[in-house]
């Protein structure tokens, strides 16, 4: 197991090395070939994995040496700040700077094992590994089409391999330095990759990103300071089986701030909307496998120690908020990547709160969230890439004639969103889990929770569809249909079947994969259960012959868009009332800027709300 | 016998059509068409010529039927209500896609309302789902209708539940989504003859479901629960006779002004009392 691990955390830094310097084909096959040891090893992990923690202890030297990486990136993210004067980036980052050098120079702690892998980091390799290899398989295409230097492809493709190790190293931290380095570490290769066009907006989304994911930086540093004065300890593990005080409930505090911050929650929210201004497999893989898929990550880590807590409850309700809010500003957007993005930020709200939330059904529902939400939106960002290498498509009122052009992309567009919200599908699944555990607390907190993830559910499935008001009309003008590159149907279907296996097989998977996770998270039992291809959970089900038949219904969907069979019924024009003008379809915004104003507002407004009723109790 | 229920449910629902069809005449001092008008309906339909604009939205028509009439067995089988209520939400997801895939103004203006629509009455049955949960300690149908009756612990959600059908039936005053006299039955419009069927027949089911969610409410007590249908159906007729149609943004501000706070509040209520 422990070279697997390691293979894990070197080989996406090896091959990206070599990937870097080679070109042409032999970059094709090199970094095929990686990934798909990568997927391998990540798949292997799972089964030689038995016990429930393996702790791996390096030489304190390692340590040592990694101390000055982190000096490094501090310099660095202090030029960029002098470069581009900005005194935020300059501030925090010299902030980090001072609070680790006092830590290095004036804390004395007994080091201890930096490395801890357990079910959860399993499951995170898993997704790293697999969605994220495939999107850099994608990324091969979709760099064939970008118009740029031969050397700079190959710096992409490995920026982003070398991603996938960052994110399989952070997953399995115990030591608080080791955390902090991975952190900011995928800060440093989320502001490259965000930046790689090298244009004036780009630039600036980077340094927006910088900025901010900086706040959550410091937030760990100075919990690292704390720790090592205060509290005696860099190990996350020890730290989060200690006795509730005060400073521990600070220090979890500053760790959920970071979460917050990584995982885009308003007032963060700017930078991962700005991240589509990089190439499109930049998107596709920071929203379905790595950095803002830490922030959930992140409050799986302090559930338990959390569960039950004020702070839980107060912080899971204004996420639970922002999971609502974060769907209805998306209605306002005709940019696909941008509804896409709003879209993410929303659903990890959720994801967060019911890791927060504590039960170990809502963590299964958690965990279930984080892996189908990142195949769906990795199918749909690399549709979204697709659409703008292929048809030179950004927006939503583009859509028009798609189905003619390329039907798969047209419907898998269409199946990515039916996958997030209709059964059976993993997603779905999810959001039934999410209602079934709220609904088992009470009071405020239960009504309050189960009515916003079902309004926040609707709202987004209002924008899903609203978007593809044009997507399928067919004229009987004949456009032509365009092929698609071979690495774009490979990682589209790859998803999609992916997708489809899983919907089929959700109740072992829920209840023998995800269910023992959590109940080894929340240390208690989640009541979940699978008989057969059943699921059963606490005063619900999910019957095998229900899964098949709503499976049949949207093969029979999938089987439509392809296939239509031959009807004898005359074909007619559509109804125009005898109007003679040109038809010209627009999208739906439903809300306006007064709207969103309120909106702000309002949501202001009740996290000044929750913030007051949980101080008054 | 729940077999037999699936079997006749289309019967069934086009009986309660016939039934309101006549129910609303007497409302409105006429004598009204016979209780199987429906039926005749459905036959000289079947007759006519059909014209399709394209397959795809023919077809998904009657997926759109297959899906409803999945979603109704499914909660006539006592299967979880979660479930029950998205595969109904996937049946209508199917014909906005169907709406959506058509160059008519008509065609997209219903879809975007009826989604619109979708989001105000979805969660609202989402919440009595929750409340049936609350009350008898599970999510399915076949366990709720052994449980203690509902309808005492949640009246308010009962209301809310009769607000969301009147949506969901496009009833007046939320009947937006199909507007006959603007937007000429909005999402309907393109499908004839022998596809038409299938959304009309749909739309028979959609009654059984409806009611069903009302009957729920009775729990084991099923007299009790056949009362609360059978008031449920004369109400939400009442009012269809008596208001005009309202715009669909005013549906939405209904909703989040009246129906949404008394849900929430009743919920919170009775969660402290017990």
């Amino acid at each position: 197991m422990e070279n697997l691990a390691f293979t894990l955390f070197m080989l996406p830094f090896l091959g990206g090395a070599a990937v870097f310097v080679t070109k042409g084909a032999m970059r094709e096959y090199l970094s095929s070939l990686v990934v798909f040891v990568l997927a391998i090893v990540a798949v292997a992990s799972y089964f030689v994995f038995d016990s429930s923690t393996l702790i791996i202890g390096f030489n304190p030297i390692i340590s040592d040496v990694l101390m000055v990486f982190d000096f490094a990136l501090f310099a660095y993210f202090m030029y960029q700040g002098l470069k581009n004067r900005d005194t935020t980036i300059l501030l925090l980052s010299s902030l980090q700077l001072v609070l680790l050098l006092i830590f290095v120079l004036f804390g004395e702690v007994k080091s201890t094992p930096q490395i801890s892998i357990d079910k959860l980091s399993i499951m995170m390799y898993l997704l790293i590994n697999i969605a994220g290899g495939v999107i850099v398989l994608y990324a091969l295409g979709y760099m064939k089409d970008e118009d740029t230097s031969e050397s700079k492809r190959s710096y992409f493709l490995a920026l982003l391999l070398a991603f996938l190790g960052v994110m399989n190293l952070i997953v399995s931290c115990d030591n608080l330095e080791w955390f902090f380095l991975s952190f900011e570490l995928t800060t440093l290769f989320s502001f490259l990759l965000i930046g790689f066009r090298k244009d004036e907006v780009s630039r600036a989304n980077a340094l927006t990103a910088l900025r901010l994911n900086l706040f959550g930086g410091a937030a760990l540093a100075l919990m690292i300071v704390i720790c090592g004065f205060f509290i005696g300890t860099l190990s996350i593990s020890s730290i989060l089986s200690m006795q509730n005080s005060y400073l521990i409930m600070f220090v979890f505090a500053l760790f959920s701030f970071a979460a917050i911050v990584k995982g885009a929650q308003p007032p963060f929210s700017s930078w991962l909307l700005g991240a589509m201004v990089a190439p499109t497999p930049v998107s596709a893989i920071l929203h379905s496998s790595t950095m803002v898929k830490i922030a959930p990550f992140m409050m799986l880590k302090i559930s338990y120690a959390l569960h039950g807590s004020f702070f839980a409850k107060i912080l899971s309700l204004f996420l639970l908020a922002s999971f609502l809010f974060s769907a209805i500003l998306a209605l306002k957007e005709d940019s696909f990547k941008k509804i896409l993005a709003y879209s993410t930020i929303s659903l990890l709200a959720l994801m967060m709160a019911l890791a927060l939330y504590g039960t170990a059904a809502a963590i299964s529902a958690s965990m279930l969230l984080i892996v189908f939400h990142g195949i769906s939106k990795a199918l749909l960002f690399l549709q979204a890439g697709i659409l703008e290498k292929t048809f030179h498509v950004k927006s939503v009122e583009d859509f028009g004639g798609l189905w003619q052009k390329s039907r798969t992309t047209a419907f898998l567009i269409l199946f990515g969103f039916l996958s997030i919200v209709i059964p059976p599908f993993g997603a779905f699944l999810a959001k039934w889990l999410a209602l079934e555990s709220f609904s088992a607390s009470s009071g405020i907190y239960m009504a309050l929770s189960v009515v916003s993830t079902a309004l926040g559910g609707v709202v987004l499935t209002l924008l899903y569809f609203k978007v593809n008001f044009k997507l399928a009309i067919s004229t009987h003008t004949m456009d032509k249909r365009i092929g698609l590159r071979f690495w774009y149907k490979f990682s589209s279907w790859f998803f999609a079947f992916l997708l489809a296996i899983f919907a089929l097989l959700v109740a072992p998977i829920t209840a023998d994969f995800f269910a023992p996770i959590a109940e080894s998270i929340s240390k208690s039992s989640s009541h979940i259960r699978s008989a057969g291809l059943n699921l059963f959970v606490n005063g619900g089900s999910f019957y095998f012959w229900e899964i098949l038949l709503t499976f049949a219904l949207m093969t029979a969907f999938a089987l439509l868009s392809f296939f239509a069979p031959k009807s004898s019924a005359d074909i007619s024009s559509s109804y125009y009332c005898a109007e003679k003008k040109e038809l010209k379809l627009s999208a739906f915004y439903f809300i306006d800027e007064a709207f969103e104003r309120k909106a702000v507002y309002v949501f202001a407004f009740s996290l000044a709300a929750i913030l007051i009723i949980g101080v008054a109790l | 016998m729940s077999y037999l229920a699936i079997f006749l449910a289309p019967f069934l629902g086009g009986l309660l059509y016939g039934f309101e069809r006549k129910l609303k005449a007497r409302m409105q001092g006429r004598k009204g068409p016979p209780v199987l008008q429906p039926f005749y309906d459905f036959f000289k339909l079947a007759g006519k010529r059909t014209m399709i604009v394209s397959r795809y939205h023919a077809y998904l028509g009657v997926l759109h039927f297959v899906a409803t009439y999945i979603a109704l067995a499914m909660l006539l089988l006592g299967a979880d209500l979660l479930i029950v209520i998205f595969t109904h939400l996937s049946a209508t997801l199917f014909l906005v896609v169907a709406a959506y895939s058509i160059p008519s103004v008509f065609s997209q203006i219903g879809a975007n309302r009826e989604l619109v629509l979708v989001s105000v009455y979805e969660p609202i049955f989402a919440l009595v789902a929750v409340c049936l949960f609350l009350s008898s300690g599970s999510f399915e149908a076949s366990s709720i209708l052994g449980g203690t009756p509902a309808i005492y612990k949640y009246p308010f959600l009962f209301l809310a539940l009769l607000a969301a059908i009147a949506v969901k039936l496009k009833k007046s005053p939320f009947d937006a989504a199909e507007a006959h006299q603007e937007i000429v039955g909005g999402m309907e419009i393109e499908y004839s003859g022998i596809y038409f069927e299938a959304l009309y027949t749909a739309k028979w089911l959609d009654y059984i479901y409806a009611y069903a969610f009302c009957f729920l409410f009775g729990g084991s007590n099923y007299l009790l629960g056949i009362s609360l249908a059978v008031f449920a159906f004369f109400v939400i007729n009442l009012f269809d006779n008596s208001t005009g149609r309202i715009r669909y943004v005013s549906v939405v501000s209904f909703f989040a002004r009246n129906i949404y706070p008394i849900a929430i509040l009743n919920i919170i209520v009775t969660g402290w009392m017990i």
